[in-house]
């Protein structure tokens, strides 16, 4: 029997947009360096596993981030952009700070804070070309608009 | 010039007598070597007799000096005026010891070896440069099983030597060298044995497994250099001598072939800082045995075309000789450096030498390794190219066995040139150009450590260099001659009308043009790079998580796992891959016997009970009688 709630997913547009949109406006600091190539390595310092589910849907044939000329990487050594995911726990500054240190100059720096206790939590450390910082679990679309916005590309429609 | 002699001595035994204060007795160590420097370079050109006692109407002790002993001395005094300023800086690792003692007492040895004109007074240098080097081996209170295995391959020696005299005087009344021409082949077997056994050729190694990696570095320098040149000597001594005897020749050269080889190839899976080295010096020895070989046999056979090839074979063992001495002296010298600097024992632990010693004792290891993986211009490369060379005009000789074997001995050689290039690629690639891993070491006085390794690294580069010199220098200067544009004294030629050519000396022209301006200009216009450490997933890499140099030989021992008797051992924190040297064996089955002998005799005679041991001394007693009365 037809349920009543895939109605509502699809009224709200749950899943791609067709457009990208990036949720804040990013300072660009190397112009159009990435503009055909951006290579993206993503640290989970803590987060909830919801940003892990949302960064590998940008690797699915929805949103294929391959034909804008973003991929991800293994290692920090081939990146242009580090994604940090989640609020760094104690154990997890160590590796954060060594994975700084292993990126090639230039590089961007995103962070992705999905934690919501804000109070007892200590303050996010700083970090150097740190040009976004995201609040919550944003949707793919979201995430592939700052990339896009990141790279300075031209195309953003889906 | 006599007193030059007597003054080395002099200085050699103060130096014993004052073994308190260690670095005191080095400088006279230092002062006497420099001493019998100066009666080798005077001794070049004149020949004489220095000494002369009479003990009974045959035996003399007679000690003298001429061109052989001049060219060894030479090279001998270097290497130990290299060590003992080395050990000044040395001596404070070891402060409470007789390792001073035995270093000058050793060096004393040699010197009466090399001045030596007669059996006797050679052996009395050869048993005190033995016990010496046992003296300097126990320093460390410890490992005295591992020093005897030296001391009865020493006694080994000394007793074919022994009996190499003992049968000459019988035959011809006199111990004298002059009297060697009269000898039989039983004394070239026995006097060359002794001679072969010191240069440590397989299967005549067994001792330096365990000793080596645990005894100071000067000590291990001494043994490795100027201790196994002191068999070389005896060999270029009485092999031209003796009377010829083609089988015995063919013996040497296909012994010193299988040494080469399985030195090389032992190196290659050795991963402490000292066995390496000790194995390459196996390899080098057997090189020199192999050439010492070919110069026999081509003396013996009296044809125009050998004689050019017996001259040029002596050239080579005597060139394989100093360019070995030189280059295993620097060698260990900086290992040494760098060891007692980080306070390790093996390859992988001593990392980043260059970063984290220093760039003298780095530069020392890649220079000396590169000399002995034949890098040109240096002296290695020299020696080497020489003997291939000598081997390659192997079908001069009339008979076809000759041909066979100097074939064979080729295919050995080449295969240990090869082996030993591997070996030493890991040696600089961990030690010297290895990374620190942020390490450092401990701060130690360095500056006689430097002045002496720097000193010897220009040595290994100009004896390369500056060739023609040194060929002119040890007395062959009918090897060099002109080629094309090259002048005259530039070009080393293997035989005349030309076979083969080279020249060091033109190399380095080259070298300097084609590679190192290109280079230079390369490095000033290279963009900055960023350092970092290895990316281990932002975790700091843990001592076990390197690649070790284990690793980088273990495809040769994998494939080779037959010879190597490769096998896993599991413990359970860790596994590890072993190798063992079946030439060993042997002497291990040996040992385990006289062990268990030893014990069974114990049990029987040394049980407690007064009767068995008075039974015991009684037996002694009547047996020692009855060969008394039949010597008698």
């Amino acid at each position: 029997m037809l349920k009543w709630w895939p109605l509502f997913g699809i009224r709200r547009h749950l899943t791609e947009k067709k457009e990208y949109k990036s949720p804040i406006s990013i300072q660009s600091l190397y112009g159009k360096l990435f503009q055909r190539s951006l290579f993206v390595y993503i640290l989970d310092v803590g987060s909830s596993n919801a940003l892990n589910f949302e960064i590998s849907a940008l690797e699915s044939p929805q949103y294929n981030i391959h034909r804008f000329g973003i991929y991800l990487t293994d290692s920090p050594r081939h990146a242009d952009v580090l994604f940090v995911l989640g609020r760094p726990t104690e154990p997890m500054l160590a590796p954060m700070n060594e994975t700084l240190n292993q990126l090639p100059e230039p590089y961007y720096v995103i962070t992705i804070d999905d934690s919501f206790d804000d109070l007892t939590m200590s303050p996010y450390p700083e970090i150097k070309h740190h040009v976004a910082q995201l609040k919550g679990v944003p949707s793919p679309s979201e995430i592939l608009g700052l990339l896009l916005e990141l790279s300075k590309t031209k195309r953003i429609v889906s | 010039m006599i007193n030059f002699f007597w003054a080395s001595l002099f200085f050699f035994l103060t130096g014993a007598l004052f073994y308190k204060k260690s670095k005191t007795s080095y400088l006279l160590a230092f002062v006497g070597s420099v001493c019998a420097l100066v009666v080798g370079i005077y001794a070049l050109n004149h020949s004489e007799q220095l000494f002369r006692m009479s003990l009974t109407t045959n035996v003399s002790i007679t000690l003298g000096i001429d061109h052989l002993s001049a060219l060894f001395i030479i090279i001998a005094s270097i290497a130990w005026i290299a060590l003992s300023l080395y050990s000044i800086d040395y001596s404070v690792f070891y402060p409470k010891s007789n390792l001073s003692l035995g270093f000058n007492l050793a060096l004393l040895g040699m010197m009466l070896v090399l001045s030596a004109r007669d059996g006797f007074s050679l052996l009395i240098g050869w048993e005190i440069m033995t016990i010496c080097a046992f003296i300097m081996m126990i320093t460390s209170g410890k490992y005295y099983e591992k020093a005897y295995r030296f001391l009865a391959f020493g006694e080994l020696s000394t007793a074919c030597l022994l009996i190499g005299f003992a049968v000459l005087y019988q035959s011809t009344n006199s111990i004298t060298f002059d009297a060697l021409s009269r000898g039989g082949t039983v004394v070239l077997i026995f006097l060359s044995l002794g001679f072969i056994i010191k240069m440590d050729i397989v299967p005549f190694h067994g001792w330096m497994r365990g000793i080596y990696g645990e005894m100071p570095d000067n000590a291990a320098a001494i043994l490795s250099g100027p201790v196994t040149l002191m068999g070389v000597y005896g060999l270029e001594r009485i092999i031209p001598m003796m009377p010829i005897n083609d089988s015995w020749n063919l013996v040497l050269i296909l012994l010193g072939a299988l040494s080469a080889f399985w030195g090389g190839l032992q190196a290659v899976a050795a991963n402490k800082v000292r066995l390496l080295p000790a194995y390459s010096t196996i390899e080098n020895n057997g090189m020199i045995l192999t050439a010492i070989g070919f110069y026999a046999l081509a003396q013996s056979i009296t044809n125009p075309d050998l004689r050019y090839l017996a001259l040029f074979a002596q050239a080579t063992s005597i060139i394989i000789a100093l360019s070995h001495t030189f280059s295993k002296t620097l060698l260990f010298m900086s290992l040494g450096h760098a060891k007692e600097a980080y306070d390790v024992h093996t390859i992988d632990e001593a990392r980043g030498v260059w970063s984290g010693v220093g760039k003298i004792p780095a530069l020392g290891i890649v220079v000396s390794a590169l000399s002995f993986s034949a890098f040109p211009p240096l002296i290695g490369y020299v020696g080497e190219w020489m003997i291939l060379e000598t081997l390659f005009q192997s079908y001069k000789f009339p008979n076809v066995s000759t041909e066979f074997i100097a074939a064979l001995t080729g295919v050995l050689t080449a295969l240990a040139i090869g082996l030993i290039g591997f070996a030493m690629i890991k040696l600089i690639g961990y030690t010297a150009l290895g990374y620190d891993h942020g390490r450092k070491s401990r701060v130690i006085s360095n500056r006689f450590m430097n002045s002496s390794e720097s000193g010897m690294l220009l040595l290994v580069i100009l004896c390369g260099v500056a060739l023609p010199a040194v060929i002119t220098l040890l007395g062959f200067p009918q090897l060099l001659t002109g080629l094309l544009d090259v002048p005259a004294p530039f070009v080393l030629a293997s035989n005349q009308p030309i076979f083969g050519v080279i020249s060091p000396t033109l190399i380095t022209l080259v070298l300097i043009v084609l590679l190192i301006v290109p280079l230079t200009m390369f490095i000033s216009k290279q963009k900055k790079v960023r350092k970092v450490t290895s990316w281990n997933g932002g975790l700091p890499l843990e001592e076990e998580e390197y690649f070790t140099a284990q690793a980088y030989s273990q495809i040769l021992e994998h494939i080779l796992r037959n010879v190597y008797r490769t096998k896993e051992v599991r413990t359970k924190s860790r596994s590890a891959i072993e190798v063992e040297d079946i030439m060993l064996q042997p002497m291990n089955w040996l040992t385990h016997f006289v062990q268990k002998i030893g014990e069974g005799e114990a049990l029987v005679l040394m049980n407690g009970r007064i009767s068995a041991y008075v039974t015991y001394i009684l037996l002694l007693f009547i047996t020692v009688f009855i060969i008394g009365m039949i010597v008698m």
